[in-house]
């Protein structure tokens, strides 16, 4: 009978011991795997660096139980889709890509959520990101993020450094012109009338001076408002009042006007990377592009006719601004996590695992990924990878820190920018003086800016 | 006993019930139409309502719980909309040229490859090579590698000949030639195929005879064939002006509206007012007026074609 209660007794003991192990042990990787059998999806568009994401998504499954799908779109294709899955409110989507020009909407409307709480939540520190990454995904009166930072970027400015210091091209501009042919720098950047006369020096038989993508709504727009910002000028004013119908403006005008006769009539319908060609095969002395095409100009695999020969530059300031610097427009965009996911803390987890860790983050950055890690956005690392990035970064972290500016950003920012592409393609044709482009810009955009005062 | 032989009359009761020939079947009827009926109604009658109805409304796309009933308010609108008005009148000389193109080329080119010669089929085959492309894939090519302004194809060509070549796409009128010249390619051999088709099946006892009248070529082809094949005509005519007053793809790839809205037909304009712009019921009042045109003016052509097809055969 002793017997048998021992045995018993030491049954009990040994289940007990066991379920609390058992207890424990789900206890524990409950703990460690809060969101074990969730699916995170994503809308991103069809690029490279979303291409380079795609690998670790195995590995951030097998360690904290989240499945990832992503889904890769075309802009409009993932726009059009985005859109229908908000307004029907299916919860489709947990991440999106957000894009400067559309962010206000999609916060206005409120399908994204702000992810400030989430940095505080996860112990994020935002001081580990480069500024402008997380800038262009701030919003409204309090600046909260809205996204996660994964990718700043802006115009770069490049110039064929083999002709720029060429002896016989320095003279001929001399003579031509009565003063040296400039080098721009980033302590002495060139200004907007001897970037008019460079940008004419170097046109001639099979070269261009400059070209840059200016086609559709996108690019019309993103072709005249750095102007429009380097002459002193804005779209409207803190009271989204239209500021256009100004002589400042109108300057901005003449000068994109004028500096369309140095310029491949055709880029008046380029689209994004459609001066690529021109540039890698030499045809244009100066263009500017995001920094994906500032850093392959120099990329032997990339452009193997004009690499090592192409320097960085800032954009051109413009004198009667009282600036020293002129402006480019902040580009890029963040993962927005939106209003009906199921589970956003999950796919926070996933952003913060990816992207926070510097690790994981740079090799993403090396193959094909953005940096918006500052510590690995000139690593060591990423020099031994490209050696002929070398001269980009310094230009490169000298725009992001003076020169960006966010594009405007209201609700309807779309009809604004069509107003101002539309604009800006009728000057550059020839069917609207600078000052009647003002004028009719001014009272158009200041219409629709009626809408949300 | 009583026994019952075949030849006793049935049973009184109701009547076998005899088919009339040539009386609807509407039991096998339903079963075979019904569920194209069913698609049809869930495709096209149901987003064609929703599209009108949703027109009285104002309502924005990221605020699609707030709508207010304005009636015809955008309607009105859209004729005061001068950005509307351009696309409009955009589409009406797309239109009108494509249609009017297409027709005389493909029926040309049916014309010209009639006569049996050698290598016909391959020749008809290459004729149709055009439409089995996709479309935004020959656009892309027709855009960079034809009307590219510096390296094109085309003003490469121009160049030879001593003529600077415009930027085809990135000015005007270049840019609305491109897109119909790319229309005109694609979509000739479509009305070249169906007029093929119909010349094949044109009696030739008839045109024989106006041979033997002494008609000539050119003679017989404008009094004989073409009056008979107008019934195909008015057809090709209205099956491809839907096509090419709906044109989205060709346009949107090749200038996407430009430079300057010079190309923006309406459905770009929709595209651009209800997925762009968010003014979903704006965009639609757009959509139902261009329905309400392309229908009118079919139903016009039909029936003065169809009016006077009848006249020429004496059926009323």
């Amino acid at each position: 009978m002793k017997r048998y209660s021992t045995v018993r007794r030491y049954g009990i003991v040994t289940l007990a011991v066991t379920l609390l192990l058992a207890f424990g042990t789900t206890l524990t990787v409950a703990q460690e795997r809060p969101h074990e059998g969730a699916v995170v999806t994503i809308g991103d568009l069809a690029r490279g660096i979303s291409d380079a994401y795609l690998p670790f998504l195995p590995a951030f499954e097998a360690e904290t139980g989240i499945r990832v799908d992503v889904e890769q779109l075309s802009f409009d294709a993932l726009f059009d889709k985005m859109m229908l899955e908000f307004a029907a409110r299916t919860g489709y989507y947990d991440i999106v890509y957000l894009s400067p020009g559309f962010m206000a909407t999609l916060i206005d409307a409120g399908y994204v959520i702000t992810l400030d709480e989430y940095f505080d939540d996860h112990g994020i520190d935002l001081d580990q990101f480069l500024a402008a990454a997380i800038d262009i995904n701030r919003y409204g009166p309090d600046d909260a993020i809205w996204a996660y930072p994964y990718l700043a970027d802006t115009s770069v400015f490049l110039y064929r450094s083999d002709l720029f210091e060429d002896p016989d091209e320095r003279a001929a501009f001399l003579e031509r012109y009565g003063y040296e042919l400039p080098i721009p720098t980033v302590d002495d950047p060139m200004n907007t009338d001897e970037f008019l006369d460079v940008a004419e020096f170097f046109t001639r038989d099979g070269m261009y001076g400059f070209a840059y993508p200016q086609g559709g709504t996108a690019y019309g727009n993103l072709s005249i408002l750095p102007w429009i910002w380097t002459f002193g000028g804005e779209y409207y004013d803190a009271d989204f009042n239209a500021t256009l119908d100004d002589p400042r403006v109108v300057e901005a005008f003449r000068f994109a006007q004028e500096l369309q006769q140095s310029q491949p009539a055709g880029a008046l319908a380029w689209d994004y990377g459609d001066h690529i060609p021109m540039l890698c095969d030499g045809r244009l002395a100066m263009t500017a592009g995001w920094f994906h095409i500032g850093l392959d100009a120099n990329n032997p695999d990339v452009c193997p006719a004009v690499a090592g020969s192409v320097g960085y530059a800032p954009p051109p300031y413009a004198p009667e601004s009282g600036l020293d610097h002129g402006f480019t427009v902040l580009g890029g965009g963040g993962l927005a996590i939106t209003a009906d996911s199921a589970d956003p803390d999950a796919a926070f987890t996933f952003l913060s695992w990816l992207f926070a860790d510097e690790e994981r983050a740079l090799e993403w950055y090396l193959s094909g990924g953005a940096a918006t890690l500052s510590a690995l956005y000139d690593a060591p690392e990423v020099l031994d990878a490209w050696p002929w990035a070398a001269d980009f970064f310094p230009v490169a972290n000298y725009l992001l820190a003076t020169t960006t500016k966010q594009r405007p950003t209201v609700p309807n920012s779309h009809e604004i920018f069509e107003v101002m592409a539309e604009t800006w393609h009728n000057v550059a044709l020839g069917r609207l003086t600078p000052e009647e482009a003002a004028r009719s810009a001014h009272s158009r955009v200041d219409a629709l800016l009626s809408m949300i005062r | 006993m009583t026994t019952r032989t075949t030849s006793q009359p049935p049973p009184p009761g109701p009547k076998p019930r005899k088919a009339r020939e040539g009386a609807p079947h509407w039991g096998a009827t339903s079963l075979f139409i019904g569920p194209a009926l069913l698609a049809l109604a869930v495709v096209a009658v149901l987003p064609t309502v929703w599209a009108v109805v949703s027109s009285l409304f104002d309502w924005h796309f990221h605020r699609p719980q707030a709508r207010t009933f304005v009636a015809l308010g955008n309607y009105l609108r859209l004729a005061s909309d001068p950005r509307f008005l351009n696309a409009a009148w955009v589409t009406t000389i797309y239109t009108t040229v494509s249609v009017s193109a297409t027709l005389v080329l493909g029926t040309l080119l049916a014309l010209l490859t009639k006569a049996p010669f050698p290598g016909k089929a391959l020749v008809r085959a290459l004729l149709t090579v055009p439409m089995i492309m996709t479309p935004v894939v020959s656009t892309l090519v027709w855009k960079t590698f034809f009307f590219e302004a510096d390296a094109g194809l085309v003003n490469w060509l121009l160049g030879l000949a001593g003529i600077q070549g415009p930027a085809w796409v990135a000015s005007s009128p270049s840019a609305l030639i491109t897109i119909l010249v790319v229309n005109v390619w694609f979509m000739t051999p479509f009305v070249y195929l169906v007029m093929d088709a119909a010349l094949e099946g044109l009696p030739g006892e008839v045109i024989d005879a106006a041979k033997i009248d002494g008609a000539g070529y050119w003679q017989r082809v404008q009094f004989v064939v073409l009056p008979m094949l107008r019934a195909t005509i008015v057809f090709t005519v209205i099956f491809r002006i839907t096509i090419d007053a709906r044109m989205f793809e060709i346009i949107h790839v090749m200038t996407g509206g430009g430079p300057a809205r010079d190309t923006e037909v309406l459905t770009l304009w929709v595209y651009n007012a209800a997925l762009r712009n968010f003014h979903l019921g704006y965009g639609n009042a757009g959509g139902v007026v261009l329905m309400l045109l392309v229908g009118s003016v079919c139903l016009a052509i039909l029936l003065v074609g169809v009016r006077d097809l009848y006249q020429r055969t004496g059926s009323t």
